[in-house]
């Protein structure tokens, strides 16, 4: 396996269309590297251009080291599979996995053998005689993985594999690509628009917008320490409530006052530094899990308005809030009803928020300002 | 459990359609359109006296009588081997040619690929009439006249369109990952075309083929003005028995038979194939 790593690659369809723009990242050896974001964010491109099926129209790509822009799909020796139309339609599925083998013209004892090596790993021995149309999701969906795992590949490009099966399997095979993966010391790289699949797979997160890569870093990083407040809001499902705000230094505190509350802000001393001065505008973003819902009665912290809608979760419950002056919060909390918390549509509801939890983007060019100060002190 | 047990039937279920009507008008539509058929069948088994009698009669001694004068007076064993050099040989040209051709139409962006698309199209728009005369001295001027070269030429041109527009259809229904998969794989552009692409088209390649092969083999329009005595084709040497005042018809219905037999018993041989390829591009 190799390092793949990218640097400023651009790619125009048509004269309009910017698909990347100035796109570098760097994937790690035998680690999972995914590349999220919502479509028309160049992710699948990205992907194209690593395996060759397009050319950039600026930059370079590597592979340890060795710059393969130029090379065609056939000898930079990756891996891809699809999120449909994965496998040869018209081969069985012994001859899926061994097309990549006769290509490289493999003899057929060493084609047999691979074969039914990697059918061990991935229980599919039993399908090989099978046609595709004769697979389920699930299965397909394996042996494409297993047409990627009989060839020592340089990477695997993986583009949503999983994004098309039922949640339940969806979250099988997110565990068994994370096994597969340190099994095989493999490197991947997994295009994909879902935070959850990135967040519990990812050795290491590319989020992208728009053909521009907004920041790299650990799941955790990337969840609690955020660059801006499209990677806030994106990632973490329900998303982060983002709330426009103003600023107000009483004293020694420091408040984030809207029309409709009046918050305490633990900034840990930042907003007492130069660059916040002045009238600008900003964005508070807290995640739903952070608020509190409160019993009738009264409370430091509060932020007060009535229930929106409730959406049960089981074990857990979503309030939508609506607020005084306007804007929505959304809530996640195991609290309900039982717990006297008001649940009916309608109901004057109290939440409060905690100060170490909240973020402060600007508002003119969605960049954090000040992070939440638990995250920067260190996870708990 | 017995099997004469009728199956339960929920009683909200409407009643079983009994279209028996269906039927009638089924037997009326294949009577209409089975006794030309037939009675050019039987015309072609008569003696010259019973198929010029009047009125005209059904019951008769089959004979064999009319083939016979076809093979022997007339060339009509040359005729069918010319139609079959000439049809074979336009439909292999028109679809090799015509699968690049549609395989880049489908594919690739170009410049102009919609202006090629629609000019290719309106070759097909003119009606033969209008260009038999331009064609004809083209054919004078390079010496095609009373060739099958010529008409093989002619025929591969007029049916490319015809080719293109049909595979281009098919080749866009071919989803562009499988054979991008191929090439990532490791194989080479037309590694993947021919181990993965061609397959999958080999149903749809069949049907347009079956189409092009029965339009070459029954063209008539240039046939008749372009060919001579050695290369005159079936169409041209069918049409003939009906000219002047005395039509054999017993010659002209087994000629019939000559014409149509031939690709009927390959359309019936292939039949499956070209169902399938047919109902692969209706499938989108």
């Amino acid at each position: 396996m190799a390092s793949i790593a990218t640097r400023g690659l651009r790619k125009t369809f048509g004269s309009r269309v910017v698909a990347l723009d100035d796109f570098g990242f760097e994937a790690a050896d035998e680690k999972m590297t995914f590349l999220l974001g919502p479509s028309g964010a160049g992710k699948t491109t990205t992907l194209r251009l690593l395996a060759g099926l397009e050319r950039p129209d600026e930059g370079c790509i590597e592979v340890d080291g060795r710059d393969i822009t130029g090379l065609p799909p056939r000898d930079r020796n990756f891996a891809m599979v699809y999120d449909k139309h994965s496998l040869y339609p018209h081969l069985s599925v012994f001859e899926n996995l061994a097309y990549p083998l006769r290509v490289r013209k493999m003899p057929e004892a060493a084609i047999r053998a691979k074969i039914a090596e990697v059918a061990e790993v991935l229980q599919i021995g039993r399908l090989l005689d099978r046609q595709p149309n004769q697979l389920s999701g699930g299965q397909m969906q394996r042996v494409a993985i297993g047409r990627a795992l009989v060839r020592d590949a340089n990477a695997f490009l993986l583009d949503e594999p999983i994004s098309h099966l039922d949640a339940k399997l969806r979250a099988h095979m997110r565990v068994e690509f994370k096994k597969l993966q340190r099994e095989f010391r493999a490197t991947i790289i997994f295009v994909s628009h879902d935070q959850l699949e990135a967040l519990t797979m990812a050795d290491q997160i590319v989020v992208m917008d728009k053909g521009v890569k907004l920041q790299t870093g650990t799941p955790t990083d990337i969840y609690y320490r955020p660059a801006n407040v499209f990677v806030a809001s994106f990632v973490g499902e329900p998303g982060m409530n983002i709330l426009p705000v103003n600023l107000l230094r009483e004293g020694q505190a420091t408040l984030l006052v809207s029309e409709s509350f009046r918050l305490a802000f633990d900034d840990g001393g930042a907003a007492s530094r130069d660059g916040f001065a002045g009238s600008r505008e900003w964005l508070m973003g807290i995640r739903p899990q952070d608020i509190e819902m409160l019993r009738p009665g009264a409370g430091e912290n509060v932020v007060e308005g009535r229930i929106f809608g409730v959406e049960e979760l089981g074990s857990e419950r979503i309030y939508d809030i609506e607020l005084g002056g306007g804007g929505m919060l959304r809530v996640r909390t195991g609290l309900g009803p039982a717990d006297g918390i008001p649940s009916g549509i309608g109901d004057p509801a109290r939440c409060r928020v905690d100060p170490r939890r909240i973020y402060l983007f600007d508002r003119a060019n969605g960049r954090t300002a000040v992070q939440a100060r638990f995250a920067v002190a260190g996870l708990n | 459990m017995s099997m004469t047990q009728p199956l339960p039937v929920s009683p909200s279920a409407p009643p079983r359609e009994r279209n028996w009507w269906v039927y009638v008008i089924l037997l009326l539509v294949s009577f209409v359109a089975l006794v030309p058929i037939v009675w050019i069948v039987l015309t072609a088994l008569m003696d010259r006296a019973v198929a010029q009698s009047v009125p005209p009669q059904w019951i008769f001694t089959p004979t064999l009588e009319a083939f016979e004068t076809l093979l022997t007076r007339y060339d009509m064993l040359l005729y069918m081997r010319n139609s079959a050099i000439v049809s074979v040989s336009a439909t292999f040209f028109s679809v090799v040619l015509g699968m690049f051709c549609a395989y880049a139409l489908a594919r690739y962006e170009f410049p102009g690929k919609n202006d090629v698309a629609f000019w290719i199209l309106s070759n097909r728009m003119l009606p033969p009439v209008a260009v038999i005369l331009p064609i004809f001295m083209f054919f004078q001027t390079f010496k095609l006249l009373d060739s099958l070269v010529g008409l093989i030429l002619l025929y591969t041109g007029m049916q490319l369109p015809f080719v293109v527009w049909m595979l281009k259809g098919f080749f866009e229904d071919i989803p562009r990952q499988i054979e991008e998969s191929a090439l990532v794989d490791g194989d080479t552009w037309f590694g993947a075309f021919r181990r993965v692409t061609l397959p999958l088209m080999a149903p749809s390649i069949t049907a347009t083929a079956i189409f092009v092969l029965i339009l070459s083999w029954n063209e008539y329009a240039f046939a008749v003005f372009l060919t001579g005595a050695q290369t005159r084709t079936l169409p041209p040497a069918v049409a003939s028995f009906i000219g002047g005042s005395d039509i054999q018809w017993n010659l002209l219905g087994a000629a019939c038979v000559f014409i149509t037999l031939p690709i009927l018993l390959f359309v019936v041989a292939v039949q499956r194939q070209f169902v399938r390829g047919l109902s692969m591009g209706m499938m989108k």
